[in-house]
């Protein structure tokens, strides 16, 4: 767990002496100059010199700041006999320094979608690629265009962030004008659009080339980025901290790649700020509605209510109660008598008309057990439930009956092998009636395909019902006709050769191919 | 001439005056198939039942579906504003006049008794509550501030009502209010605690507050707040007319659309409308435009016209446009038909003096004597007071009676209930049974 006693000084009594102290130290950075004495702090912060040494001591101990021997000449002889001292920020403070203007920052600002950086990443993006199809690798250069797409997507991601923040905080927007809000409502929903439009052209722009260097194997520079890098450090060659570079290099590609490609979970970030960006629309929209109805029920309305509960304690009854809230709320219903249709029917026939009056015109016709009872329903027992079972039994055996003779009449005929028709000697006549369906339906559709010339065969037909299937060839030229014999008497005919087959969907062609 | 714009229809800037509205009228009724006007009159009908709808299903679809024509044919034809949003449906349905107490708010939770004066008290003062408020409340903190205002304002203290929620009769009232707007849809209650508020006084809920539907509650002209008059119809007449100029001035071109639009708005609403109840000018302009207005609102509404020499009713097939029956079923409804058929039949014979309401008292005894199959509480000596009282009301809202207080509190049939008597010679077999039945006055 790090030390945050240099952020101390923040809820120290005196605060903000030592914000002034800090900020002359920072000033004074600016200027490039590092070491401060108290007299020069004191200045720079505008307090008096004894405060500001017990201030400074302070800061020390809390870490925010260095303090070394002042080896310079004393000016004066009261300096000479104090101990001097010279001072500089710490590392530790500089850094506390740094988090504390980011926070500073964050908090006032607004952020901003910049649509500006994505072009300039596609662009460095583009520079990569080209260094990274050379033969040799340009490490300089390299490093610097990762150095630089680090920055522009670091400072993307955090303005974006904040803007986003921003966005639903002001959603609230208390204390604006009408005019203020329909003006920047405009203005965002612009602003919006344009960055979406071109979050959308970019964002497939920028995965592409990302997939391209992963393709070129962009990783396998991390490490010679990573020595790169450290170059300039005092102990180039460290492996430990070689091997923390490069992992944060590997870190920032895959932070990257997760942004615009998205990770594990798919959606990637690029799509969530675009879904955001978007949601934000009708969200102000909400918010302007609900803008305006804070502005018709305002504060105005609420005396209007309060005042109108005054007038209702005050009716002298209730009746006055109920005719002003009749006319305060106008929410009654509507109410009218009613007419039936006999009555309409009663009245066709009868001459009335728009001078009759009401007591001599036919009246409405009511049933009259309506007027008797007041139900317009006979009340009692309802009636007993007739049972029908032993009729229903009697039905079923017979449609099972009929079942059974029709699947015996199926069995006998179909066949499925070629037979001649002489072969059926004897049928009975539901059997009788299926071959003669049949046989009515082969004969047609062989007579159809004669118009056309030449039959060909075999004349395939189903029958009415679908459940049988005949194919036709023709009769032995020598042979004689088939008789067959039946309960009403003889048929006799052509003794076509037929294949009977039940009839499941199957082509007559396929059929055949199976036969053969 | 002043109109509120509804919000949601700036195109309809175009259509505000009257000849140019008319023609966008034409337009929309012009070549509309059945399907299409079947869909109209549906939700012109379910406007008029139940001027706010939220979630209401099919009848908000119909509505949003033919929104405008909705909205230029109230505003044409009966002055009414209709307002429609994705979230609710509001049609303003200004009264014709400010003389009819009987549509008062009634709580669908205890059998549609209307409210007391304590329970409108509260419902309006929850309303400036929650205007005030976010998008949430509870019980116990309404309470409170009701209980605050009043201490703080003097006004019901000096009417004499208490606010203080310590008593029964209290916290029901309020439950009563709140039952109101929970109806309306303006609160939805999210959770409930204990449902003992009445009885103990402990036990809290959490109300939504539906913003959008709160903003479209009050119908009045004029904001109350701003109306000094003191005497009740006063205020009732300005917030009902607003400050736009009444009977005297304005147009002759605005006079006669407000004749037309309060005999339209009688005839939309109410379930007679008698010619003795009309002025001059409006009997003269409904002489020669009756048959235009009532075939106006038979196309729209799918009411048949029943006109007669005394007044028109427009009345109902399907029965289900109006808050009151007749005839309906149960010992009320039974009770009102018969007693509606003796007036009626008295009143056909010519005899129209005022009957004494103790006379009715006495029939309704040996009614309840005689129908054995009522409900048990009728059939007690002494309750044919109040269930006389009922179907007296009943009566008067229907426009079939009229009630007088000197000399003694008598019954006035009105010409309109001769249409439930029995003639003589439609006996229907049982017609010399009921003859005898209602032996007359």
């Amino acid at each position: 767990m790090p030390d945050y006693s240099v952020f101390s000084h923040l809820t120290a009594a005196k605060s903000e002496d030592y914000r002034a102290v800090l900020a002359a130290f920072a000033s004074a950075r600016s200027e490039f100059v590092i070491h401060l004495r108290p007299a020069e702090v004191a200045h720079g912060a505008g307090l008096v010199e004894g405060e500001v040494e017990l201030l400074l001591e302070q800061l020390a101990e809390w870490g925010n700041l260095e303090r070394n021997r002042d080896h310079g000449d004393a000016v004066t002889i009261e300096d000479f006999y104090r101990t001097r001292y010279l001072y500089q920020l710490s590392g530790r403070g500089e850094a506390a320094e740094r988090a504390l203007l980011v926070f500073a920052e964050s908090v006032d600002e607004a952020g901003e979608l910049q649509a500006e950086a994505l072009r300039e990443i596609i662009g460095y993006l583009q520079a990569i690629c080209v260094l990274m199809a050379a033969s040799e690798v340009d490490l300089p250069k390299l490093h610097q265009q990762f150095s630089h797409l680090n920055a522009r997507f670091e400072e993307f991601t955090v303005q974006a962030q904040r803007f986003m923040q921003f966005l639903q905080g002001t959603l609230d927007l208390h204390g604006l004008s009408e005019a203020d809000f329909v003006d920047y409502k405009d203005r965002l929903i612009e602003y919006l659009e344009r960055f979406v439009k071109e979050l959308v052209s970019s964002a497939n722009e920028i995965a592409g080339k990302l997939i391209e260097l992963e393709g070129a194997g962009v990783r396998g520079c991390f490490d010679g980025l990573a020595r790169q890098a450290r170059a300039d450090a005092l102990v180039p060659d460290d492996a430990e901290l070689l091997a923390a570079e490069r992992a944060r290099r590997e870190g920032r590609w895959e932070g990257l790649r997760r942004w615009f490609l998205g990770g594990t979970d798919g959606v990637s970030q690029a799509e969530t700020l675009r879904a955001r960006a978007r949601e934000a629309i009708p969200a102000l929209l909400t918010a302007l509605q609900s803008f305006h109805d804070r502005r018709e029920t305002g504060s105005d309305r609420s005396r209007d209510w309060r005042c109108l509960a005054g007038w209702f304690a005050e009716a002298p009854d209730d009746a006055t109660a109920h005719r002003l809230w009749r006319v305060a709320m106008a929410m009654g219903p509507a109410r009218h008598l009613r007419i039936n249709e006999e009555t309409l029917g009663r009245r066709d026939q009868s001459a009335e008309g728009a001078r009759t009056s009401w007591l001599e015109a036919e009246p409405m016709w009511l049933e009259p057990r309506l007027r008797k009872s007041g139900r317009s329903t006979r009340g009692g027992r309802p009636p007993e439930i007739v049972d029908f079972s032993k009729e229903r039994d009697a039905l079923r055996r017979e449609a099972e009956r009929e079942n059974a003779q029709i699947a015996r009449a199926h069995a006998l005929l179909a066949t499925r092998q070629p037979v001649w028709l002489a072969d059926f000697v004897k049928l009975d006549p539901v059997a009788f009636d299926l071959l003669l369906d049949l046989l009515g339906q082969v004969v047609t559709a062989a007579g159809r395909t004669d118009d056309a010339g030449e039959i060909e065969y075999p004349v395939g037909a189903t029958s009415t019902d679908g459940s049988l299937s005949i194919e036709l060839w023709p009769p032995r030229t020598d042979g004689e006709d088939a008789a067959i014999e039946t309960a009403d008497g003889v048929l006799r005919g052509p003794n076509f050769r037929v294949a009977i087959r039940p009839s499941d969907g199957m082509s007559a062609g396929a059929d055949m191919a199976q036969v053969s | 001439m002043r109109e509120q714009v509804p919000s949601g229809s700036r195109p309809l800037l175009l259509a505000r005056s009257g000849s140019r509205r008319r023609n966008r009228l034409r337009d929309l009724e012009r070549g509309v198939d059945p399907v299409v006007a079947d869909e109209r009159r549906r939700a012109v009908r379910a406007l008029l039942r139940r001027p706010l709808l939220v979630d209401a299903g099919t009848d908000q679809v119909l509505v949003n579906r033919h929104k405008e024509w909705l909205i230029l044919w109230f505003s044409h034809h009966a002055g009414w504003e209709l307002h429609v949003d994705p979230e609710a449906c509001r049609l303003v349905k200004r009264p014709a006049d400010i003389a009819d107490d009987s549509r008062p708010c009634r709580d669908p939770g205890s059998k549609d008794t209307p409210l007391s004066r304590r329970a409108y008290v509260f419902l309006c003062l929850t309303l400036g509550v929650l205007v005030k408020e976010g998008r949430q409340l509870t019980l116990q903190r309404l309470a409170e501030t009701l209980a605050g205002f009043g201490h703080s304002d003097a006004t019901f203290s000096d009417a004499g009502m208490s606010l203080e929620l310590d008593r029964r009769e209290t916290r029901r009232d309020l439950v009563h209010a709140l039952r109101v707007l929970l109806d309306w849809r303006v609160l939805f209650a999210v959770a409930c605690d204990d449902d003992h508020y009445v009885s103990s006084g402990g036990g809290d809920v959490l109300y939504n507050v539906n913003r959008p539907v709160l903003s479209r509650l009050l119908a009045a002209r004029q904001p109350p707040s701003m109306v000094h008059a003191e005497d009740p119809d006063e205020r009732m007449h300005e917030i009902w007319q607003g400050k736009v100029a009444g009977a005297v001035g304005g147009s002759e071109d605005w006079q006669l659309r407000e004749l037309r639009c309060g005999l339209f708005r009688r005839l939309l609403d109410d379930p007679v409308l008698y010619y003795d109840d009309l002025d001059e000018a409006q009997l003269a302009y409904l002489k020669k435009q009756r048959g235009h207005l009532v075939r106006e609102v038979e196309k729209a509404t799918g009411l048949v016209a029943e006109v007669r020499a005394e007044g028109i009713a427009m009345v109902d097939r399907d029965g289900d446009l109006s808050d009151y029956s007749l005839p309906e079923t149960g010992t009320d409804g039974h009770l009102t038909l018969l007693l509606a058929t003796s007036l009626a039949n008295r009143l056909r014979e010519g005899k129209c003096d005022p009957v004494p309401v103790s006379d009715l008292e006495g029939e309704t005894r040996r009614l309840a004597a005689a129908h054995p199959q009522w409900r048990k509480d009728a059939c007690i000596p002494g309750s044919e007071v109040g269930l006389t009282r009922e179907v007296l009301r009943r009566l008067r809202a229907l426009g079939l009676v009229r009630l007088v207080a000197e000399p003694v509190p008598a019954v006035v049939a009105l010409p309109a209930i001769g249409r439930f008597g029995l003639r003589d010679s439609r006996s229907d077999g049982a017609g010399q049974e009921q003859q005898e039945e209602m032996v007359l006055l």
